[in-house]
């Protein structure tokens, strides 16, 4: 029986549809993120599981039981907000110690209570500040040590980390995911920060214009996109407007803009002689600069080469388009890499996936700005 | 009890209560008025004895207002506008207690802020004494040339109406972001037209609703004017006066016009100003050409004159709002024991007070009276105001509400005080402490309601509300743990607020009381009498009263 | 001549110093970003330069003319704002040519720059729309467009990305990168992400406590940064406490965490103790090379790599191992050989 699950729910508010027929389930223990574009109806879908919006239709599970209608306060599942949200008339002891008062427990239990999670996040020595005088990152362990000190089974993170600084967002990220485990609770965690989802989550679901596009662990997600929106919001892939020539079962053989032929994986309908998209992830194109006759390779000169510390970023003049290449540090850079050579861009056929031609146009698909 | 149970009955009484209570009194003059247009119409126009002279005289009466009225927002608008600027922008010394003075009109009472004018700029016991004239500065009589208004009460009125401008104005520049006006700097815009450009356009809005208030403040203003006219009379007082004279038609009609007129006006230009700034999108060549001119015109301003604009603002409002008051204050030390021209005895406030005239008692006592009226309706106006401000921002139709609930601060106080008679005088209460305490929960729940709406706003209410929830809250806890501490604040501003107002509020009060005398006109019955000492000592005792309650008020909410 | 040069610049607010003794030369072309945690001072710096703030002490120079007792609007430098700050009664196009009407330039003047700026920016929005129908991005690039029509040579950024979604972040700051290389401005450009540094700053000028801690290119601070600080806000470091235990003409010989390796070269011995920083893509890994023996621990997945915590004697070591590597198929549990070369530990003395 999964902890959470979501059945076809639906909410409009106005004219815009913000959930389309959701449906999906988290199972106990796991840490589950929901990624998606800023109005892809993250938090609309939170808050539905909260109970702080009714859904129009649809229904919520926790723990097996429909709780569709019950009231916020009784389905056991606590909401951190991006704002965080902190009570600003209460010190951030009695902040913490909310949860627990109100829950019946007499003062002294609940501020007891509270300390220990206090500890957990370090702020102990805070206890009698007031959280307008915290910093950032002092706010968002409270307002943890909050969530947490509920007692409730499940936790709702809406983009917990969005409005702190990139490093402390590294550092915090860890933290939350180890404090959770150790309290054997089930998180769903939103957020529009690919690299994020991919660290934390046992297991994700990719989100756009309310309607669940690809749910899996990261590294399925990660290798298998179902559609070009999944792969271009997760990791970096380079895209080629292509035509199929043949296809033969999963392998496909299709024609770049300058008649070259590559060989690719299938994935969904292909018909021969239609528009289609190569893509294939930065890090897996190889570059040689040999004279030689590689197949599947394209003929392509380097543009660029940026140091981004722990990779090289190579991009690469095709003619008929431009490609990205990552290099990991770890394996060295070649020698002869350098702005202005002619390279052989070899693109292995199983890292090559060819899409169907999107209906709204590729661009439209991989619009982000 | 069943919290939805719970929320629909006190929906349901708030409604009722705001019906009766603050929303039929405001229109009862106008169904009146249609339910007895016969007898009005014959009595106003076609009176076998005085043929239409009622009208004429109306006529007269509303001419003078709206003239008067008008030219305090021109003025207000030239004082007004740097005054806000500056202080919302500039840092200077004493800026936020000079902030805080702008409301001081707002609560002032208007019978002894008129008392106070008078006396400092047209006798001459006033300023005209300070710089050697044998006579005030400006005569009672004195009139603007061209527009025909008593000076004197162009004074008045626009010293009251001023925080209504200025104070909206403040607000909403404060609230705007600065990062507007930064980038327009770095884009090459001198001070000058970066405020044309940016600013102006964004707070356009708040400063017309600004000015629609002022303009309906002045119309309506009674108190002060009541104390100042002279000859001319304003459709207000005129209201008072013929009331007091049982031209009950005339007064009616007066009203139902006045209330008329205030709405046509105010209606369409709040939705006006609703659909927001939109710049001019045209680039007709003659307006090309003479925004280039002004550009370069502005950028020599900026440089140079600057400090005259931050003088414009705070030097006419601290000599027409803070001067008065100040007069009257020290005036009534000097008048203590006699009067400092002529050392009579007789004509010193002990004597008026303590003696043959015996004032004092009479002071007490309507000293009393005053507070169990003010506190007693505060207290009625903030527990029907609390609940309509959790109404107005939850509900779907709060919007509405809300508009509705502006409709009392417009109202003309006179029209009121005629209102609130002519509904319940049938209905069985008369006038007396009771009917006065009515009148003013009108006007004072639409103060709490606003103050405590903001609050909810400043603290992120919902949010926070929606947080608890999930921590485990039932809506019974949210209330008392969260919502309640947070607008604590509103509530306790909004009763201040409100309170203040009913102390010295006049124009309604006068018609409503009956044989009970509020102390604010107390000061108008003593002025009528001649007894001036008496008017001084209550006037001076009045204004330090309100002046207390602002400042301290303000001290303990820091 | 440098395009912008920086002297001592201080500001304070009552007792706490914003800004202490800063200095720096940006030349003309360079594209440079000055990177540092929240409240290091460097949003004040950049204000400061462009007259929003103004500063207590130092001097500011555009080439020879001395510009900090000028207001903003005479200093001829553009300013880009964390929250867009389109002025939301504008059009698009009324926003872009905010700055020639202000400054009383005749329209057949200006109206050619302004399209020329449209094309290098490759604005895809409609002009007669308003901020408020705009994406963030777009909106940030309405911007960008509205400062370079000003004419301005030098271009401040104050956070210009850090308010978009990070896959709009990570898109527009290759895009700015362009259109500032393109329009031939140079840049000034404040952020707390390392990562958006090093892709697009020619240089870096590093930030903590209201002071400058360091400058480079970004491979400079990456692979030999000269401060502690500066090691551990670029990118990821496993910090390791090292003794030194001997000395060689080829290198030195350390102990970190009941290991012994070989270190780098070193020029003077400080201490006994020093600081080793290692980054994680230099750990590596492998089933049978390596001449430490460690034990797998946690296994995370990031995309276009893996993050493997490896335990070797008594400390615990991050390892950034690509998808297609043979480490990327080692578990949680296996045991593992770990070989770190001299020539990537940076060391640091107390």
């Amino acid at each position: 029986m999964p902890k959470v699950e979501l059945k076809g729910v639906s909410k409009r508010f106005g004219d815009v549809l913000a959930l389309d027929s959701l449906s999906f389930s988290v199972d106990e223990g796991e840490y589950f993120c929901l990624l998606g574009p800023t109005g892809a109806g993250k938090t609309t879908t939170l808050k539905v599981i909260s109970g702080l919006v009714k859904p129009d239709s649809g229904k919520v599970f926790i723990d097996g039981e429909d709780v569709t209608d019950s009231p916020p306060e009784e389905r056991g599942a606590s909401y951190m907000s991006q704002a965080f949200d902190l009570f600003p008339h209460l010190d951030v002891l009695s902040n913490v110690a909310y949860g627990p008062a109100i829950r019946g427990l007499n003062e002294r239990k609940a501020e007891e209570v509270a300390v220990q999670f206090l500890r957990l996040v370090k702020l102990d020595e805070r206890a009698e500040s007031m959280p307008g005088e915290l910093s950032g990152g002092m706010q968002q362990r409270l307002a943890l040590a909050r969530a947490l000190c509920s007692g409730a089974s499940l936790f709702l993170f809406d983009e917990p980390l969005a409005s702190l600084d990139a490093k402390l967002r590294m550092e915090l990220r860890a933290e939350l995911k180890r404090m959770a485990k150790a309290q054997g609770a089930t998180v769903i965690h939103v957020t529009h920060d690919q690299e994020e989802a991919l660290m934390l989550a046992d297991r994700l679901a990719v989100i756009r214009n309310g309607r669940l596009v690809q749910t899996g662990t990261p590294s399925d997600v990660y290798s298998n996109p179902k559609n070009i929106f999944v792969a271009n919001f997760i990791g970096e892939c380079n895209f080629l407007e292509v035509r199929v020539v043949k296809v033969k079962g999963e392998r496909c053989m299709i024609s770049t803009p300058d008649d070259t032929i590559l060989e690719g994986v299938c994935n969904g309908l292909l018909e021969e002689g239609r528009r289609a998209v190569l893509a294939i992830r930065s890090e897996d194109i190889e570059l040689s600069g040999g004279r030689n006759d590689i197949p599947n390779a394209l003929q392509g000169t380097i543009t660029d080469v940026r140091f981004l510390g722990y990779y090289d970023r190579v991009t690469l003049d095709l003619g008929f388009s431009k490609f990205v290449h990552k290099i990991l540090r770890s394996e060295k850079l070649p020698l002869w890499l350098k702005i202005g050579e002619r390279v052989k861009v070899f693109l292995p056929p199983e890292s090559c996936i060819v899409y169907p031609y999107p209906e709204g146009g590729l661009l439209k698909e991989l619009e982000v700005i | 009890m069943k919290w939805s149970l719970l929320t629909k009955t006190v929906e349901g009484t708030t409604l009722i209560s705001l019906f009766i209570f603050v929303f039929l009194p405001s229109v009862e003059l106008l169904i009146y008025t249609l339910m007895h247009y016969q007898e009005i119409y014959v009595n106003v126009f076609a009176n076998p004895i005085t043929f239409d002279s009622e009208w004429r005289n109306m006529l007269s009466a509303l001419w003078l207002s709206v003239r008067l009225s008008v030219t305090s927002v021109f003025i207000d608008l030239i004082i007004g506008v740097p005054l806000a600027y500056t202080l919302a922008t500039k840092k200077i010394p004493a800026k936020q207690f000079l902030s805080e003075l702008m409301t001081l009109p707002l609560i002032v009472p208007t019978s002894a802020f008129g008392f106070a004018c008078m006396l400092t700029w047209a006798s001459p016991s006033g300023l005209g004494w300070l710089l050697g004239l044998k006579r005030g500065i400006i005569s009672h009589y004195e009139v603007v040339p061209f527009l025909g208004v008593p000076t004197l009460l162009l004074l008045v009125h626009v010293a009251l109406t001023l925080p209504y401008l200025a104070r909206n104005l403040y607000t909403t520049i404060l609230e705007s972001d600065p990062t507007y006006v930064m980038a327009a700097r770095t884009l090459g815009a001198a001070s000058a037209t970066a405020f044309r450009t940016v600013t102006l356009p964004t707070v356009l809005p708040s400063l017309i609703s600004g000015m629609v208030l002022a303009f309906a403040r002045s119309l309506g203003e009674t108190g002060a004017t009541l104390v100042v006219a002279g000859v001319q009379v304003t459709a207000s007082v005129a209201i008072v006066r013929w009331q007091y004279q049982l031209r009950v038609a005339s007064a009616t009609f007066l009203g139902f016009i006045l209330i008329l007129v205030s709405w046509c006006l105010i209606v369409p230009i709040e939705l006006l100003a609703e659909r927001g700034p939109r710049a001019r999108k045209r680039e007709i060549g003659v307006f090309v050409r003479l925004e280039r001119y002004l550009t370069l015109l502005e950028r020599r301003v900026s440089k140079g004159l600057s400090w005259l604009k931050d003088l414009l603002g705070i030097i006419p409002f601290l000599l027409l709002s803070i001067v008065p008051i100040l007069t009257v204050i020290v005036l009534s030390f000097s008048y203590m024991y006699a009067d400092p021209f002529t050392g009579r005895v007789e004509g010193g406030i002990l004597y008026y007070l303590l003696g043959p005239p015996s004032y004092l008692g009479a002071i007490l006592k309507s000293l009393s009276t005053s507070f169990v009226i003010s506190g007693t309706a505060t207290l009625i106006a903030i527990s029907i105001g609390l609940p309509t401000a959790f109404l107005v921002s939850e509900r779907r139709y709060g919007k509405i509400l809300r508009t509705l609930l502006s409709i009392p601060l417009v109202l003309p106080t006179s029209a009121l005080g005629l209102s609130m008679l002519l509904f319940w005088a049938g209905r069985g209460v008369k006038p007396g402490v009771w009917l006065t305490i009515m009148t003013h929960v009108v006007f004072m729940v639409p103060v709490v309601v606003e103050a405590i709406i903001s609050s909810y706003k400043t603290a992120g209410e919902r949010s926070l509300r929606e947080v608890a929830r999930s921590l485990g809250a039932n809506p019974y806890d949210v209330l008392e743990t969260i919502t309640l501490p947070l607008i604590k604040s509103g509530v306790i501003t909004g009763g201040v607020l409100s309170f203040a107002q009913s102390l010295g509020e006049t124009g309604a009060t006068f018609l409503v009381m009956g044989s009970d005398m509020t102390i604010s006109t107390l000061v108008v019955n003593m002025v009528e009498a001649q007894a001036v000492p008496a008017a001084l000592f209550t006037s001076a005792l009045l204004l330090a009263i309100s002046t207390t309650i602002l400042l301290a008020f303000k001290y303990l909410m820091r | 001549m440098p395009r912008l040069t920086v002297e001592s610049l201080g500001k304070s607010y009552g007792r706490i110093s914003a800004l202490e003794n800063a200095t720096l030369q940006v030349e003309d072309g360079e594209y440079v970003v000055i990177l540092g945690p929240s409240g290091c001072g460097k949003s004040t710096l950049l204000k400061c330069i462009a007259g929003i703030t103004k500063s207590d002490t130092g001097s500011i120079w555009m080439g020879d003319r001395r510009i900090d007792g000028l207001p903003p609007e005479e200093r001829g430098v553009g300013y880009v704002f964390q929250n867009v700050a389109l002025f939301p009664h504008m059009s698009v196009w009324d926003n872009v040519v905010y700055s020639p009407r202000v400054r009383a330039v005749p329209a057949h003047v200006y109206r050619p720059i302004v399209f020329e700026m449209l094309d290098v920016v490759r604005l895809s929005v409609g002009l007669e729309q308003y901020p408020s129908s705009l994406s963030g991005g777009a909106a940030q690039k309405v911007s960008l467009t509205r400062c370079l029509v000003s004419g301005v040579e030098l271009l401040l950024l104050d956070e210009p990305l850090s308010a978009l979604d990070t896959r709009v972040r990570v898109q527009l700051r290759y895009e700015l990168r362009r259109i500032v290389k393109e329009a031939k401005l140079t840049a000034l450009h404040v952020t707390h992400d390392q990562e958006e540094a090093m892709a697009i700053a020619d240089r870096i000028i590093v930030m903590n406590n209201a002071r400058i801690v360091e400058t480079g290119t970004p491979e400079e601070l990456y692979l030999k940064p000269k401060e502690l600080f500066t090691a551990q806000f670029l990118g990821e470091a496993n910090l390791l406490k090292a003794k030194v235990v001997g000395l060689s003409p080829e290198g030195s010989i350390l102990e970190i965490g009941g290991n012994v390796l070989r270190g780098p070269k070193l020029p003077e011995v400080r201490d006994a103790y020093c600081t080793v920083i290692v980054r994680p893509e230099f750990v590596n890994l492998n089933p049978s090379e390596g001449e430490i023996e460690g034990r797998v621990g946690k296994k995370s997945f990031a995309g276009s790599y893996f993050k493997l915590e490896v335990e070797v004697g008594n400390i615990c070591l991050e390892s950034k191992v690509s998808r297609k590597s043979v480490a990327a198929s080692l578990k949680e549990g296996n045991k593992v050989r770990v070989r770190i070369m001299p020539e990537n530990m940076i060391v640091f003395w107390p």
